[in-house]
């Protein structure tokens, strides 16, 4: 499971945004918002991470609770499955 | 096949196009020039593509293709495609933005007739928004709507104005963050390839943090012009 070739990130006007181009953006023509959490589990799925492997690095950056971190990276997984974002 | 050199935003486009309506369209912009910055004719399944409403005629779907087209290279020059209406008040840029059917038109139109020897009518529709470091500039463009209101000409900008429909008149300012959301759908993106989402994203962000941005919710009327003229030039 990894992210599709051509989604760009910058940050715009203090918030992380994210669009699409080339291929991908034929599919996907938004534009998306992460927060902190969100962007750091963006960057490790780019790193090409496994889901457990992003469980385990945000736990140690963070400090939470392993279970409620696997709710929000399976969470934000499957948001991104939804939208056509990873192959 | 015509060929021509047009200036848009100061960049030199050589347009290839099949019909004379290409030509006739940019004859204020067309400049006689030994050299150009990009060479563009529309796409290739244009008519397909830009046949948004059946109406559309061959020419005029050409026409769309080949703003699409330049409007993709236009990050690598710091400049975007804009979905509003511009008019210069005292050389003073104000771009009003809304989502088509809004009012924009009629909004400037009441401008220009409360100050008639103040506004200028850059264009209506679709100007081009150049980043430069020390300023940002709004350029008039031959794409400009229904009524083709356009100049060859440019602007500072001053200020950008969200336009929404209201029975009360009202305008405020708003934070680079909040005006994200409405200006996101107005800026045409190009999406060409990584490096110009880069740029596009790069553009958007000097845009929201560098120029005031606000929400005038408006009727059509006069009160309408005085509170948004109350509220981004004599509050400055």
């Amino acid at each position: 499971m990894k992210i599709k070739d051509g989604f760009v990130m910058r940050d715009v006007a203090g918030q992380t945004v994210i669009i699409a181009t080339g291929k991908a953006s034929e599919t996907f023509r938004g534009m998306i918002k992460l927060n902190k959490t969100g962007k750091d589990i963006w960057q490790l799925m780019e790193n090409g991470l496994s889901v457990e492997e992003i469980i385990g690095n945000m736990h140690i950056k963070y400090e939470m609770d392993i279970s409620k971190i696997k709710i929000d990276v399976e969470r934000m997984i499957s948001v991104m499955i939804e939208y056509g974002i990873l192959e | 096949m015509d060929e021509f050199i047009v200036r848009f935003a100061d960049v030199y486009i050589k347009i290839h196009s099949q019909y004379t309506y290409m030509r006739n369209l940019c004859r204020d912009y067309i400049v006689d020039a030994g050299r150009f910055d990009m060479e563009v004719r529309a796409g290739s399944n244009y008519l397909s593509e830009m046949r948004i409403e059946e109406s559309f005629s061959d020419e005029y779907c050409e026409s769309l293709s080949i703003y699409e087209q330049i409007a993709k290279k236009l990050p690598y020059y710091r400049c975007f495609v804009f979905h509003g209406a511009c008019i210069s008040y005292k050389n003073k840029g104000l771009l009003f933005t809304a989502p088509s059917g809004t009012g924009k038109t009629t909004h400037i139109k009441l401008w220009k007739q409360c100050f008639p020897k103040d506004v200028d009518i850059v264009n209506g529709d679709k100007p081009i928004i150049k980043i430069e470091n020390d300023c940002i500039r709004v350029y008039g463009s031959p794409y400009a709507g229904k009524e083709k209101w356009n100049k060859n000409r440019s602007v500072l900008l001053h200020s950008i104005c969200v336009i929404k429909q209201s029975n009360r008149n009202n305008i405020k300012k708003l934070k680079a963050d909040e005006a994200m959301e409405y200006l996101y759908h107005q800026i045409y993106f190009s999406k060409m390839n990584r490096e110009c989402g880069m740029l596009s994203l790069e553009l958007f962000d000097n845009l929201l943090t560098r120029c005031p941005i606000y929400l005038l919710e408006c009727n059509i009327s006069k009160e309408a012009v005085a509170c948004s003229f109350e509220g981004m030039i004599k509050d400055e």
